[in-house]
């Protein structure tokens, strides 16, 4: 069975792309969270936490935090 | 290689460690008359304390082993299991899964898949979890009892019997408050071990800068420091870890486990549930460096006594080989202590959860309609027992198969972990997704990724298919097949959905 992946040429494209994708999906990720509609998130009604006790602004944190680490090191 | 004869001062750390889990969890028995007290705490569980048992119910022992070996034959790209592999579907989890478990009331996932889809599919998940969870605990046994025969010369059986004793003592009582608050105590313990070991180990290589001038000058090692490998890599390639790891395995896990899931369901609020998903995730980001760091370290220090791993190189002998050599007196005490904390909060997560799993969707449903809340109880506790038990014989076939713990793992995640997540996606998604369409899928699913996993054996292909290869086509034909058979099949009514999928929210109140 042939790998499921292009060979050659495209092999430097594809190891340039690797740090991208895995950054991008982080990044799609903490837009996610960010942009999520509150109703969709919030059935416990309650009022708004301050920043420090919100998890959306933790969460968000912790993929930045994703995204750095695979542009640096990817 | 000798056993350790360990300093009285390490034999007291080890001995006031295991004494103070005992009666911590005998403490937290106490009040459990129910069974939703034995099986989901009560739902009284704090977001910190459901965080903390999150990391360490997926970090045990089979980790510590299991990693340290492979970042010895693979590098940091050990790292993605943690980073693409558990804080992005960690983060999935707690933003967009966890609602729907939460709200529809559920105990356990095969019970969301029964009422999504039918009877069939939750059963035959609920056995397939038991049958892993059974599994799992044979690697768990496997690999602790590898670490105390290097470190104490404690015979297999020996190391089993001990792990089976504690742990059943308290998880048998105490149900899953005994489980979370005892991992906290793991979690601490294991995480001072793991830097422990890390501090000491770079110390002995001369720092980071020691540790990959070692590392770099072998002639085999010229992609241990890559985080994503090059896309022809052996068992890594970086698509793959994005696809199989990062879209599958990572997602199935951390969505579709009940041992994960479970302890979100025991949290007091959806909030909360929330908020200790996001603190296992931010734990996630350190952890990772200090399970993959002592392998390298053995690379660094001991690559002439270890070898070039080959067909039949033992990673498990990773681990055990820096603790023995690089810790003193006292710090191997705290060390041996982490390495137990692991053992037992893996095994009296995966018990407490096989537990649960058989009761909720085999016992009640279909053996004893009519059983009493306290008839279940007692059943939960007696097979928590059982489980031990079973677990504890199903070890030994497992040490003498595989040579690779951690692969082992991986080899049953695959089997199934793709068709559930595709089941679960397309259940929570879409009201089109019907009985039949699930059945099929979740069939087709698994019987791919077995085919694609014996490539090697039954096809001749050479080296087989990367078993993060297996996950993503199992998943993707789980995929098609659901949307294919359910186009031409009838779906539930949208009232039996409300509350079980995105677009048809419950109408009355949420289930307390």
């Amino acid at each position: 069975m042939s790998p499921p992946w292009p060979t050659l040429p495209a092999q430097g494209l594809l190891a340039s792309l690797g740090p991208a994708a895995f950054a991008g999906v982080f990044l799609l990720t903490a837009l996610a969270i960010l942009l999520l509609p509150r109703r969709l998130l919030d059935h416990d009604r309650g009022a708004t936490p301050p920043w420090w006790r919100n998890v959306r602004f933790w969460a968000v944190a912790i993929c930045v935090v994703q995204v750095l680490v695979y542009l640096v090191f990817g | 290689m000798s056993s350790l004869r360990l300093h009285p001062v390490d034999i007291a750390i080890v001995a006031s460690y295991l004494v103070a889990m005992v009666l911590l969890g005998l403490y937290l028995s106490r009040g459990i008359r129910s069974s939703r007290d034995f099986f989901l705490a009560g739902k009284s569980l704090p977001w910190w304390a459901a965080g903390m048992s999150l990391v360490v119910s997926d970090i045990g022992a089979k980790d510590m082993v299991g990693i340290a070996g492979d970042a010895y034959r693979h590098g940091i790209v050990m790292m993605n299991y943690d980073f693409i592999g558990c804080i992005f579907p960690v983060l999935l989890a707690a933003f967009l899964f966890m609602p729907f478990f939460w709200l529809a009331g559920v105990t356990t996932v095969p019970e969301y898949l029964g009422r999504r889809y039918n009877q069939s599919v939750r059963t035959f998940f609920a056995a397939i979890w038991v049958a892993f969870m059974a599994a799992t605990l044979g690697t768990i046994f496997v690999s602790a009892a590898a670490m105390f025969e290097v470190l104490l010369g404690w015979s297999f059986w020996f190391s089993v019997g001990i792990c089976v004793l504690v742990v059943g003592v308290y998880t048998t009582l105490g149900g899953l408050k005994a489980v979370v608050f005892t991992e906290v105590l793991s979690c601490i313990v294991l995480t001072l071990g793991a830097a422990l070991i890390c501090i000491m180990g770079l110390r002995a290589t001369g720092g980071v800068a020691g540790l990959r001038a070692s590392i770099e000058s072998l002639d085999w090692t010229r992609h241990h420091f890559d985080l994503l490998p090059p896309a022809d890599h052996a068992v890594y390639p970086w698509p793959a870890v994005l696809l199989g790891l990062g879209f599958v395995l990572g997602p199935a896990y951390w969505i579709g486990n009940q041992a994960i899931v479970q302890r979100s369901l025991g949290t007091r609020s959806q909030s909360a549930a929330r908020a200790s998903y996001v603190c296992c995730a931010a734990i996630k980001l350190v952890f990772p460096l200090l399970l993959v760091l002592p392998g390298l370290i053995a690379l660094a220090l001991f690559h002439d006594q270890l070898g070039q791993p080959g067909e039949h190189w033992d990673g498990n002998r990773v681990l055990p080989l820096v603790v023995a050599h690089l810790l003193p007196t006292g710090v191997l005490g705290i060390v041996i202590g982490a390495f137990l904390a692991g053992v037992l909060s893996n095994l009296e997560s995966y018990v407490n959860s096989a537990s649960t799993l058989l009761v909720t969707d085999v016992y009640r449903p279909f053996l004893r309609p009519h059983a009493t809340d306290r008839e279940c109880l007692r059943v939960g506790r007696w097979l928590v027992g059982a489980l031990l038990v079973g677990g504890g014989v199903l070890s030994y076939p497992i040490k003498t198969r595989f040579g690779s713990v951690f692969e082992a793992f991986q080899t049953f995640l695959t089997f199934f972990q793709g068709p559930l997540l595709a089941l679960l996606l397309l259940g929570m998604l879409t009201r089109r997704a019907t009985p039949w369409g699930g059945m099929v899928g979740m069939l087709a699913g698994v019987a791919t990724a077995v085919l694609l996993n014996a490539a090697e054996a039954w096809f001749g292909v050479p080296g087989g298919v990367p078993f993060l290869w297996s996950a993503w086509w199992s998943f993707v034909t789980a995929l098609v097949v659901v949307l294919l058979v359910s186009a031409v099949t009838r779906p539930h009514p949208d009232e039996r959905l409300r509350g079980l999928v995105c677009w048809l929210p419950l109408t009355g109140p949420p289930p307390p």
